[in-house]
Formats: C-alpha cells, structure tokens, sequence
C-alpha cells in the first residue's frame, strides 16, 4: 500500500545520437531532443487502481517506468508514499512489474520463476514456500509449479508473471500491457482476475494499456495521455461522461463518438445548434457556457456518441443512408452517410425473429438522438465547452 | 503433357549444374580424402602414397606402441584440459564486463576481438620473439631466465598461451552477442526484484547463454585436440624431440618429413575420434545441462 | 550520492578496467609494432620503445632478402580469387536451397554441411597427393584448391536468401529471366552487405591460412604466401626478431585494416549476431 505523487515529472529523451563508431566522428550534437513526458502531475491514492492509457508513444510506458525506476527523471519530483525517490535504485522501491512480454527466466521452472525474487530477502525456505504456493493457489498454478515456461500457454505465462510479482507482497504493482500478447478471450478471462486478484492483495496498482476497454473495466481512475501529455485523468465515469476534450471523447467508447460540425447561434436570447437544416433548442445546460465565448454565431463540433443516435423513431430528424452495417453480437453498428460524413449507430432493433436487425446497403434510414446527450466542442481548440468554463 | 516433362528434365539439368561445382569439390577434396585416411589407417600404404594391401590392424599396432606416441596424446589431452576452461573463464569474464553498450564500447570490443584478425603464423612468430630465451620481453618482464623451448613443460604453457589467445577474438563476440541478446525485460525484472548482480550473473544470464557457452565450449574443445600448427612453426617441423609434439603435429610430421602416410593416417584418425567422441560426451551432458528458447 | 552519480562512476571504472584488459590482450601486436623499428643491437636491450620510429631498415629488408613483395603479391591473387570463386560456388548452392525443391536436396544440403564437421588437417596429406597427381603443386590453383567449398558460407547465404519471396524468382522467370540473370539482377543486389561480409571474411581467412599453402609450395619458395614467408625470415641459429617482426607488421596489415570495417559495417547493419553465431 502506498501513494505516488508526481509532481511535475519530466522525461526527455536525447534523439538518438548514440555512439556509432570510433571512426566516426559524432555527428553535431544537439540534433534535438524528444520530450516523453511532459510536466506529469498527479496524486495516486492509497490501494488506487489508476490506468495510464492512450495510443502508442503517448509516454505511459515511460511514466510507469519511472515509477520503477528503470528510466531517470529528467525534472521533476516522484514520491512514493512521500519518500522522494527520484535517484533510489529499482530495487529499493518496494515496487513490482509484470512486464507486456512477461519475461519470465526462461531456464527456471515456474516454482523457482516466483520464488527467485524473495529467496534472496527471505532465507527462510518455509516461508518461501508458503508465500509461491499462496500466489499459485490464488492464479490456479498449483499443478504448474514443476513446469518450465515454455511448457505453459500464453495466459499461464501471464499468470505466472503476475505470480512473480504478488509473492513479493509488493506496496505498488506495475503492469505494463500485460494482456496484449492474448487472444480476445483470454484477455477477458484474465481482466476479470486481476479485478479479483485486486480486492485480494493490498497494493496500489498502476496498470498500462493501449485499450480503453480494459481501462474502463479495471480502473479506479483512468489518466488519458497522449503526445506525453495527460489529457484527462478522472473516473471511468467523469472520462466516459465528461471527456475533456475532442481526443478523450474520441479514444475512449466503442464505437468512435460521432463528430459533426455545426453552429451555435443565439436567437432571441436564447441558444440553437445549427445541425445541417434542423435547429435544436439548446438547453440551460450549455447558453451559460456560450454566453461566456461571446459573439451570436459559434462554431463548434458537435460530440454524439454511437449508442445515443436512435434509428426510424417517431421523432425522425435526420435522414442517411446506409453504407454497412455491422454485427457486434447482440447489437448492430450501423454506418450511415448523412450530409457527405459517416454516422455510426447502435442499434438493438429486432426483426420479426426477434434477430438483430441488419439494414442493406443504401437503404434509407432516418436517425435522431437528443439534445441532452450531445457534446459540445469548441471547433479552435478541441475543448469541451462546459470543461472550459469549469476550468476557467 | 510430353511439354512438362520436357520443362522437369530441363529444370532437374539447372540444378544439377547450379550445384556441380561445390559438391564436386566437396567430394574431391574433403570426403575423397577423408575416406582414404580411413582406408589409409587400415592399409599397407608405401611412401608415394599407394595402397600396397590390407594391413588390418597392423598400422594402429606400430604407432601406438611408438615411443613418442603417448607423450603426444598426453600433450594434446594437457593443452585441451587448460585451453578449454581457461579460454571460457577469461572470455566470458570479459563479455560479461562489457555486456552493457556504452560510450565506448566499439573501441573495448575492438580490443578484445582483434586476436581473431591476426593469422597463426603471425601470432607464432609475434610469441616466440617474446617467449624468446635470450632476447624475449617475457623474461625480461619479468626477470626470470626461463629457457621457454628446452623444457617440454615451459614449451607447453608458451604453446597454451598462444592458442588461448588466438582464440579470446570470436569466442568473446559470440559470448557477447548472446549475453546482449537476452531480452532487456529479463534483466529489467531483475532489478525491479532487488535481484544481486552476483544471482543475475550466475542465475539469471549464464543459464540463459548456455547454447552459446556449450558451441563455445565444443569448438575449443576440437580446436584444441587439433592444435598443430604452433609446434610445428614454433618447435620447427624437423625438431623431432617430441618436447612438445601434440596427435596432429606427429601426423603432420609422420605425413610430410617421413611420407609415413599409415602412421599418419592413424594418427589423423585418432585425433578425429577422440574429438568426435569429446564432442558426443559433452552432447550428452549438455542435454541435461543447457536451456535452450531464451 | 545519486542515482545517475552512480551510474556515471560505474561508467568510467567500466571502461578503465575494459581499456587496461585491452591493452593487455593486445600487447602483443603492439610489442610487435614497436619491435619492429628497432635495430639489432636494440632489440638485444628488451626494452619496448625503440630509440627512433624513422628506422625503417627492418621493412626494407624483410621486402628486399625475405622477398616479402612477391609474397604478398601471391597472398593476394590466392585471398582474392580463393575467395570469389568460394563465394561463386557458395552462392549458386544457396540459390538452389533457397529457390528450389527436388528430390535428394536434402540429402544434398547436409553433405556441404558436413564438410564442417571433418577437420582440415585431417585432409592434409591426401590433399597433397592429391594436388601432386593433379600436378597443381606450387601453383596459385594448387593453393587455392582445397578451400573452394564453405559450408558457412552456403548456410549463411541461404538463411538469407530465404528472406526474399519465391515468388520474385517466378515473376522474373514468367518474365523470360534465366537463374543466372536472377541471381546477378535481383538477389546479388539485395543481399549485397552478406555477400560482401561473407567475402571479406573468406579473403581475411584464406590471407592467413599457413599450414596448406606451406605444404602445397614446399618446393618453389617463389610461390609462397606472405604467412609462409613471415617464418622464414629468421631461423634458431639467427634470431633477427625485429626483422620478423617488421614481416608480422606487414602481413597483418591488410587482415587487421578489413577486420575493423568488417566490424563497423556490422554494426551498422545491426548484423553482428547473425554473423558471428
């Protein structure tokens, strides 16, 4: 158990100048440099599950790295349960890692893979022992123990990484993208044991991952980042309902968030939303906001996300056609071109086998959705209008 | 239908001749020669090199109960027994040392591979200036006054000297290649673990290399047991003092100053099978010994 | 102290300790270098340094009465046309495993290999005979005879040419192109950093090959090579080491120059492992 507190962490990388050859000259140093993570601040709470997600080279890996302590911090202050830890060695941090490609030691029989790192701490062979087969009996490898890792499936493998880390009885947990090398069911499987896994071991954990959902599902608090820049860190919820801005509205749910640009136009004292040729009463909800931005005519994007965008209901507004429509399981995701760009729905509609309800190519579809489950983005900046004015 | 066949016999032609000139020349110069010293071994055979009969075991019978045949074996058996430890010891010493990319690490590796540049006869001629008795830096070095060649013991160490350092070049980068091959996450895990560097050393990295420490292992191992060429251009083809002959300078001697070509057939072919059998052993060992799939 | 101190000391005493070993392995060849400026009455003295680096009388003599000009002229022709026509054959076997199947390839394939597993020394002497009867003694082909076949260089040509699509081979076929034509256009071009690696290392190992090229031109010292030669530039009764040593310098120069480009360029390609194992 413990807190991690970043305060304006740093990660700059120098861009690869790294020595070539003796007999080549180093070439003018100072080619530039590469910023990995830029000012990180945040307060990870005791036994808090935070997930660090975004698209590749957004800088999470890095971040839960320098909380390991395998890469330096540039600038900046890291505490671990108010200790400053920037310039303690790995080892010293009481934390623990499992890693995407699990590395396992290959040579060591899944037994000795989880005893290894407590061996050394604890002489004691008993209490060794007792610790390997607790974690085996809570990731069910009690019958693997005698096994060599290469003798294990995949998802064995990562329990067995996970294995390697729980005996440690570690204060904070790492893992960096521990489902990816899974297959879409395993990862499932395995997403809803480390959610039990959590409730049975006291640790704070920091999970990265490149997939929302796993970041939606397992997190107390998801810290969206891109370009090495936090965009938002907030509950699943706040993340899902309140996305901060353009790029965390549209990362985060499956499908993508609709985007349409349209205007914001005050009337007679009151606020529209120009969509196409319909005209929409803008609630209290968001005159305030734009009241604020000054001006009559604002133009902003307009955020709807696929499950709020009702298919041939009464209130028929918009009218598309077809482009495909997708099976999802129970549900369908339909594309739908209006107005020269693509609209996705989620549709339930059954037929008369009480099937899902799958639509052919160009068939004309009416869709609608309502006012108060839209969101607003300023079209400059990419900012969610009622953010910004929270902000400030 | 005539029309494929045709097309076949054309294509099986282009093969035939693509791969003509390496097995040629793989059938006349390596196993027509190989099979002929086995035949040799077991033939009357006169001094232009023909087959005068079948002598059973009669060759192996005269070269065995030679004077300076044990003498010979037991060099050779010596200069594997220290040579082969002692080249693994120092090489993945250095490996090890040098395993992290650093700053200036082309200019260390350069350093320690450069033996594998210089040929043997150079390297000879370089060690038996130093090793030289009268004028050699050795001895000077040192301040000792050990005459290297007139005992077979000192001419033995100059010799296992030499070979161990011809061999430090390629056994080095090959060591260092698969120390720098196991994935950066094992090593990251360790130190995340609070693992020493003594246990990754031992525990963690030598295991993983075992593949490479065991092929290192096995070709010091034959080159070792078929070390020839520094007695012969040190010690001189004609000094026949046996002070330091070894199976296959006796070989090279029997074969090419005496044109005994039996005895140097038997000679040839013990020292091949007892490489040969060196080798299974450690196979046999290595299957319990060695992980492979890093 | 901190973390990065740390590292930053650790750093240095590393690469001290790896730059005294390494002056230590190399210290031959740097005694060699040094030995060789010296004068005979120097060389008496064991001392390292010699009293000037101009004296050059050593090199001149070893090229003049060890005759080391021709040596190396013949060392040279051998490496170099040792080494292409090696890599000719090596090339045209790899091309067969890698682009075709037929009935036996197997079969084929493990006997280059095998070559490997059969010590050169145990040839030697039906070699000679060999070579005697072919009456290629003391002639460049003679030489050069017995090390036309690489299984190395098969192997490692043909995991290479693995790489590249079968289907190359058909299009250019389709096309109305011939093996040769294939292999000179499209896989020489392509696989062009093995090949030259793979020839650079044939030329560095058959420049200092010693023991056959001594025995294949015992009887014409006109047709030795340069590592035959370095040996004959003193004997036990007079023991001019600086004049050897001057004959090493020169010998190594050409090994030791491609040695180090060789590793460069490995390096660069990023190709070290699959060379070196």
């Amino acid at each position: 158990m413990a807190t991690i507190t970043f305060d304006k962490v740093r990660k700059v990388y120098p861009l690869p100048s790294h020595p070539t050859s003796l007999f080549h000259r180093r070439k003018e140093k100072d080619e530039g440099e590469v910023v990995a993570v830029k000012d990180f601040s945040m307060e990870i709470k005791d036994n808090e599950f935070v997930v660090l997600v975004g698209p590749s080279g957004c800088g999470k890996s890095t971040t839960l790295r320098m909380i390991a302590g395998l890469e330096d911090i540039t600038s900046g202050s890291l505490y671990i349960d108010g200790v400053l830890v920037n310039d303690v060695e790995p080892k010293d941090r009481d934390t623990a890692m499992v890693f995407q490609n699990y590395a396992l030691y290959p040579h060591m029989s899944v037994y000795d893979n989880m005893a290894f790192a407590i061996r050394k701490r604890n002489k004691d062979k008993a209490e060794v022992d007792k610790a390997v087969r607790e974690a085996a009996e809570i990731l069910g490898l009690t019958h693997f123990l005698d096994r060599k890792p290469k003798e294990l499936s995949g998802g064995q493998r990562q329990r067995v990484a996970i294995g390697r880390a729980i005996v440690r009885k570690p204060k904070v947990m790492l893992m960096d993208e521990p489902l990816s090398n899974l297959d879409a069911k395993l990862r499932n499987q395995m997403r809803s044991e480390i959610l039990s896994l959590r409730k049975r071991i006291d640790a704070t954990f920091v999970y990265v991952t490149h997939d929302q959902t796993e970041a939606m599902t397992l997190g107390d608090r998801i810290v969206v980042m891109k370009d090495g820049e936090v965009q938002q860190i907030g509950t699943p919820d706040e993340i899902f309902s309140f996305p901060r801005n353009l790029f965390v509205a549209t990362f985060i749910g499956t499908p993508e968030m609709n985007i349409m640009v349209g205007d914001a136009v005050k009337d007679d004292g009151k606020w529209f939303l120009l969509l196409g040729s319909r005209r929409f009463p803008l609630g209290n909800r968001f005159s305030s906001f734009l009241e604020g931005k000054g001006g009559n005519i604002i133009r902003v994007k307009v955020g709807i996300r696929p499950e709020d965008v009702k298919i041939n209901t009464k209130e028929d507004t918009f009218h598309g056609s077809v482009l495909v429509s997708e099976r999802l399981g129970s549900s369908i995701s339909l594309h739908m071109e209006w107005n020269g760009r693509e609209v996705v729905a989620l549709t339930e509609e059954k037929d008369e086998n009480h099937v899902a309800k799958v639509f052919d190519r160009d068939e004309k579809v009416s869709f609608s959705f309502s006012v108060e489950d839209i969101h607003l983005f300023d079209a400059t900046t990419d900012g969610n209008l009622l953010w910004e004015e929270n902000n400030g | 239908m005539g029309n494929v066949s045709l097309r076949r016999r054309k294509e099986r032609r282009r093969i035939f001749l693509l791969l003509l000139p390496i097995v040629l020349f793989s059938l006349l110069f390596v196993y027509y020669p190989f099979l002929r010293t086995v035949v040799n071994a077991f033939s009357r055979v006169n001094s232009k090199g023909e087959i005068r009969g079948f002598a059973g075991l009669e060759n192996f019978r005269y070269t065995y109960s030679r004077p300076d045949f044990l003498p010979a074996l037991i060099h050779t058996l010596t200069i594997a027994a220290i040579n082969v430890p002692l080249t693994l010891f120092i090489t993945l010493s250095l490996a090890l040392l040098t395993e992290k990319s650093r700053r200036l690490s082309p200019l260390f590796e350069s350093l320690f591979s450069l033996p594998m540049a210089v040929s043997m006869s150079a390297a000879c001629m370089i060690f038996k200036s130093m090793f030289s008795p009268s004028v050699g830096f050795i001895n000077y070095f040192f301040s000792i006054k050990c005459g290297w060649y007139e005992s077979s013991e000192t001419a033995l160490i100059s010799c296992v000297i030499l070979t161990i350092w011809m061999g430090i070049g390629f056994d080095y980068l090959l060591l260092l290649s698969a120390l720098r091959g196991i994935p950066k996450s094992v090593r990251e895990a360790t130190m995340v673990d609070g693992i020493s560097l003594w246990r990754r050393i031992f525990l963690v990295e030598i295991p993983l290399i075992s593949p490479t420490i065991f092929y290192v292992f096995c070709t010091n191992l034959v080159l070792a047991l078929m070390t020839s060429a520094p007695m012969i251009i040190i010690m001189g083809v004609s000094s026949a003092s046996g002070a330091t002959n070894t199976l296959m300078s006796m070989m090279y001697q029997s074969g090419f100053s005496s044109s005994d070509y039996g005895l140097s057939a038997v000679m040839s072919l013990t020292a091949f099978v007892l490489t040969l059998s060196f080798t299974i052993l450690s196979f046999v060992v290595e299957k319990r010994r060695v992980h492979y799939d890093a | 102290m901190t973390h990065r101190r740390k590292e930053q000391i650790e750093e240095i005493v590393v690469s001290l300790v790896a730059i005294a070993l390494g002056l230590v392995i190399i210290f031959p060849l740097i005694y060699c270098f040094l030995s060789s400026f010296k004068t005979p009455s120097e060389f008496l003295d064991p001392k390292l340094l010699p009293s000037s680096f101009l004296n050059l009388d050593n090199y001149k003599a070893a090229l003049e009465r060890g005759n080391l000009l021709r040596y190396i002229l013949n060392s040279f022709v051998i490496a170099f046309l040792g080494s292409a026509i090696r890599l000719i054959f090596s090339i045209l076997a790899a091309y067969v495993f890698a682009f075709y199947d037929f009935k036996g390839k197997n079969v084929v394939f493990f006997m280059i290999l095998g070559t490997m597993m059969i010590p050169s020394d145990v040839l030697l002497a039906t070699n000679y005979l060999t070579v005697s009867r072919l009456h290629l003694l003391n002639t460049y082909m003679g030489v050069m005879v017995v090390s036309f076949v690489s299984a190395s260089a098969t192997f490692m040509l043909r995991q290479r040419f693995k790489t590249i699509p079968r289907d190359m081979r058909e299009a250019a076929s389709m096309d109305g192109y011939g093996d040769i034509w294939f292999i000179l256009r499209v896989l020489l071009p392509i696989t062009r950093p093995v090949v030259t690696t793979l020839f650079v290392q044939s030329f560095i190992s058959l420049w200092n090959s010693y023991l056959w090229p001594l025995i294949a031109t015992a009887s014409s010292p006109e047709m030795r090579t340069v590592m035959v030669g370095i040996t004959r530039l003193n004997s036990w009764e007079d023991e001019n080491y600086q004049l050897v040593m001057a004959g090493v310098v020169i010998s190594l120069i050409p090994s030791i120059i491609l040695f180090l480009i060789m590793r460069r360029s490995l390096r660069k390609g990023g190709l070290e492992g699959s060379l070196v194992g």
